[in-house]
């Protein structure tokens, strides 16, 4: 899958979970760019993004996201 | 232990950073010797445990044996948390068990198991747990020099009550050598002198009568009792949040800069607040490296997996302030409160949104009080001896009123409250950003004129013979 | 780096005049105190004003049991001061005396003793430093800390003002505020009884401290020095110590000092207040006996 589709479909899931109307998000959007995401819904993006795109990551890779980019990273890698 | 440590440092400031680590590393040696010298050869020994650790994490890593490199991480953990089980809760689980046995009949009659619970125990083993997480989470390359992480492990101004750095903040400070910075050291110092006046005008003014109160819930009435609840949440406030400004102080002085502890936790609007407020490098701490992983782990059981993962990281809070089944419900009154908040969130703010009340200044305040006396309640529990005598105290607080106990309280409700008004214009400034600034006005002489005063406050009304901190053997 | 040295110089330039204003006005306020009828009021009677014939001497048991008025009569003597200070052992016996005898020599200084006074478990508590206010105003307190007490820490930091005067402005305030003027001499009567049946209290070891052995003996000194008859007295209570009640029998033999005993006389429960402590009833009564038995000391004593 394209990276620019990965972040589309990642837009949808954000506005999803995050119950907003839109949201822009590039590589280096983090927690601190967008109110809503605390580490509460930060674990409902993970659970809808999983199952969004069928996957499954590792707690490693999950505690070390540090922004957008390397959530795409690892999404990329497992797609 | 500052005054002879900063001016020798200060002596040392144009060497190279290794002199400055290095005499560091032995001021604080001797301080925590003096402090408690049968636990000097236990710190010194996992501090090189831990470095060893480290390097072996960092080894396996970069060979890509990701499996030694948990094993290892995952040695450095139990061996933290093992010590730490050993002196602080061993004890307690063995006597617990000893009860236990005699209420079947078996009478265990060993000798009454005491261990002395090392001084600052839970603040440096935390430290090196978080270091091989680090290391192993490859946020943090493995240091080689044994003396900057002994000297991260054994800092004086933190060893004894926090604040808990981590390895990632502090250690590539020492890298740099410091050089003496006048506007630092004055800072640091008035740093200090406010934590200084934040313990001595308050927590100690407070303490004779909390203490005469809680430790006796049987002659007092609930009126007493819930003062005394009160009070003893500020106390507890001004005596830990007193000594992390020593501490930040302190350090701030020698040009090292320490995490900060407390956020004006009165202020919180509702408990997820407050735990982001109060004691804040322990909650990080264990949001960290317990709340996150463990709601990684739960992540497919939803909310439910959400609220297990609060009751473990609410109860682990409580519970590390020591063996006492008081700190395990304090964890579990809290985790509570916490699963409540939660739940509540997306409904209170579609609430709030549809009433107008986001912006409202009285609803702000009326949230405000509620999470006080909500915590209020929490620290009576906390410093209850026993929950027998928390059961008795909150019974009296809905059924038995009655005149205030107030028996050679003078001081405290002139000084003391003078001194509580003080604190709180200050934290009423700083949350609001009301812009009033003495201890750092622009007008040297207003700085000046502040310092005077506060230090002359201080002898003339501070209790200055006498009350020790409490958290010093967590 | 300069600046901050002239601004460290400039607070401890303005901390000393600080000091010194504070000192004087609190020096001031604290020798002109009302006798308000309080703790603190009742030190400052007895270190700065109070004379008397009959002086009674001790801790708490001294304050609520002795009865000025009904031991002002004995005989050769016109008036009593009871300086007993809750929480407090021998040395500030031995400082209050001292302070007395400055202004009149009395007559009969009365000793209430008691384990709680010379045991060094309990004396470690003591609040001895609620009279550092008057270091340097009142030569017995004085002469106390710089030659008694052997804390060199602590006479340093009474060389400050702000905090020899530490705490003070609140009872010195109320003394002032409360505009009440008493006339107890010192003597605080308790009112009520206990609520139920008291229970007897017995400790089992006693160790006597050094610097409250001290204070002891020079209080022994003085009496002898000055010609004051000595009477030690334990009083009538529910917590008893039998290694101190020996301890004491065989230092006023040694010391020939008359010794009263009232361990074994047992008074009615309803004259107490609480287990250590008479009531007003309690005192009356007390008193009453007390003034007869010394008063046959007396004629046995000067025949």
């Amino acid at each position: 899958m394209e990276r620019s589709a990965i972040f589309e479909k990642l837009n949808d899931i954000f506005c999803d979970v995050l119950d907003l109307d839109e949201v822009t998000l590039d590589e280096a959007t983090s927690a601190d760019d967008i109110d809503e995401w605390d580490s509460l819904s930060h674990i409902q993006l993970i659970v809808a993004i999983e199952k969004g795109f069928g996957i499954k990551f590792s707690s490693k890779e999950i505690i070390t996201w540090k922004n957008v980019g390397q959530m795409v990273d690892s999404i990329a890698a497992k797609l | 232990m500052a005054l002879i440590a900063v001016p020798m440092y200060t002596a040392l400031m144009h060497n190279r950073a290794r002199y400055q680590n290095v005499w560091l590393l032995l001021a604080s040696y001797v301080f925590y010797g003096y402090a408690d010298w049968r636990t000097l050869p236990l710190l010194a020994v996992t501090t090189v445990v831990y470095y060893a650790l480290g390097i072996g994490i960092d080894r396996a890593n970069k060979a890509g044996a990701a499996r030694r490199a948990s094993w290892l991480t995952a040695a450095g953990v139990v061996l933290g948390v093992g010590v730490l089980f050993y002196f602080k809760y061993l004890g307690f689980c063995v006597r617990q068990f000893a009860e236990l046995f005699s209420q079947f009949g078996l009478d265990t009659s060993g000798a009454t198991f005491a261990i002395v619970v090392p001084v600052g125990i839970s603040f440096f083993t935390f430290k090196l747990i978080s270091y091989v997480i680090e290391v192993n989470r490859e946020t943090l390359a493995a240091t080689r020099r044994l003396d900057e992480f002994a000297l991260y492990v054994a800092f004086f101004p933190t060893i004894m009550s926090g604040p808990i750095d981590r390895p990632g903040q502090f250690l590539p400070q020492l890298k740099q050598p410091r050089r003496a910075d006048a506007t630092a050291i004055a800072d640091g110092a008035k740093r200090v002198l406010w934590g200084w006046f934040a313990k001595v005008c308050i927590a100690d003014r407070l303490m004779p009568y909390t203490d005469a109160v809680i430790n006796n819930p049987e002659h007092h009435n609930g009126a007493s009792i819930t003062l005394a609840a009160v009070l003893y949440l500020i106390q507890m406030y001004a005596d830990f949040a007193g000594y992390s400004d020593m501490a930040i102080g302190t350090a701030q002085m020698l040009g090292l800069r320490v995490a900060e502890n407390f956020k004006r936790p009165f202020f919180a609007r509702n408990i997820a607040e407050y735990w982001q407020r109060w004691h804040i490098t322990l909650t990080t701490w264990l949001t960290d490296y317990v709340f996150m992983p463990l709601n990684i782990k739960f992540r497919s059981l939803g909310m439910t997996g959400l609220y297990l993962a609060t009751m473990i990281n609410l109860l682990l809070i409580g519970m590390w302030h020591g063996p006492n089944w008081t700190y395990a419900l304090f964890g579990i009154y809290h985790g509570v409160l916490l699963c409540v908040t939660t739940a509540l969130d997306r409904p209170r703010k579609k609430w709030e949104k549809r009433h107008g009340l986001r912006q409202a200044q009285w609803y702000a305040w009326l949230r405000r009080l509620l999470t006080f006396v909500l915590c209020c309640w929490g620290a009576l529990l906390f410093r209850s001896n026993s929950i027998g005598d928390f059961a008795l105290m909150t019974g009296k607080m809905i059924s038995e009123w009655g005149p205030l106990y107030t028996q050679g309280t003078t001081p405290i409700f002139s000084l003391g409250l003078l001194s509580i008004l003080i604190l709180a214009g200050k934290e009423y400034n700083d949350e609001m950003n009301k812009g009033v600034h003495l201890l750092h006005n622009r007008s040297r002489v207003i700085r000046l004129t502040t310092v005077t005063l506060l230090v002359a406050f201080i002898v003339f009304t501070g209790v200055l013979e006498g009350a020790t901190f409490i958290y010093f053997q967590f | 780096m300069k600046r901050l040295a002239v601004d460290l110089l400039i607070v401890i330039a303005s901390l000393a005049v600080i000091d010194v204003v504070v000192g004087r006005a609190m020096d001031c306020a604290v020798l002109t105190m009302p006798p308000a009828g309080t703790l603190n009021a009742d030190q400052h009677d007895a270190l700065v004003t109070a004379v008397a014939d009959v002086v009674v001497l001790g801790s708490s048991r001294a304050r609520h049991h002795y009865d000025p008025s009904l031991l002002a009569s004995l005989p050769g003597c016109e008036t009593c001061y009871n300086s007993g200070c809750d929480g407090h052992g021998m040395n500030y016996s031995m400082v209050a005396l001292e302070a007395m005898v400055e202004r009149h020599t009395p007559r009969v200084v009365i000793l209430d003793v008691s384990n709680a006074q010379l045991d060094d478990e309990w004396v470690k508590n003591n609040a001895i430093d609620d009279i550092q206010a008057y270091y340097s105003l009142v030569p017995a307190v004085t002469r106390y800390y710089d030659e008694i007490a052997g804390d060199c820490m602590k006479r340093l930091k009474l060389r400050s003002n702000l905090y020899r005067h530490n705490g003070d402005i609140t009872w010195v305030s109320k003394a002032f505020l409360s505009g009440a003027t008493t006339d107890d001499h010192g003597f605080d009567a308790l009112a009520g009884s206990a609520d139920g049946p008291l229970e007897s209290r017995a400790f089992d070891t006693f160790a006597v401290d050094s610097l409250q052995l001290r204070c002891l003996d020079r209080v022994v000194a003085l009496c002898r020095d000055r010609g004051i008859l000595p009477v030690i007295v334990i009083s009538p209570n529910y917590e008893v110590c039998p290694q101190f009640n020996k301890w004491m029998s065989d230092y006023c033999s040694r010391h020939s000092l008359p010794l009263l005993d009232y361990t074994d006389v047992h008074f009615d429960e309803v004259l107490y207040h609480d287990a250590s402590h008479l009531n007003s009833d309690g005192a009356e009564r007390f008193s009453r006996h007390l003034a007869n038995s010394i008063t046959v000391l007396m004629h046995v004593a000067t025949p």
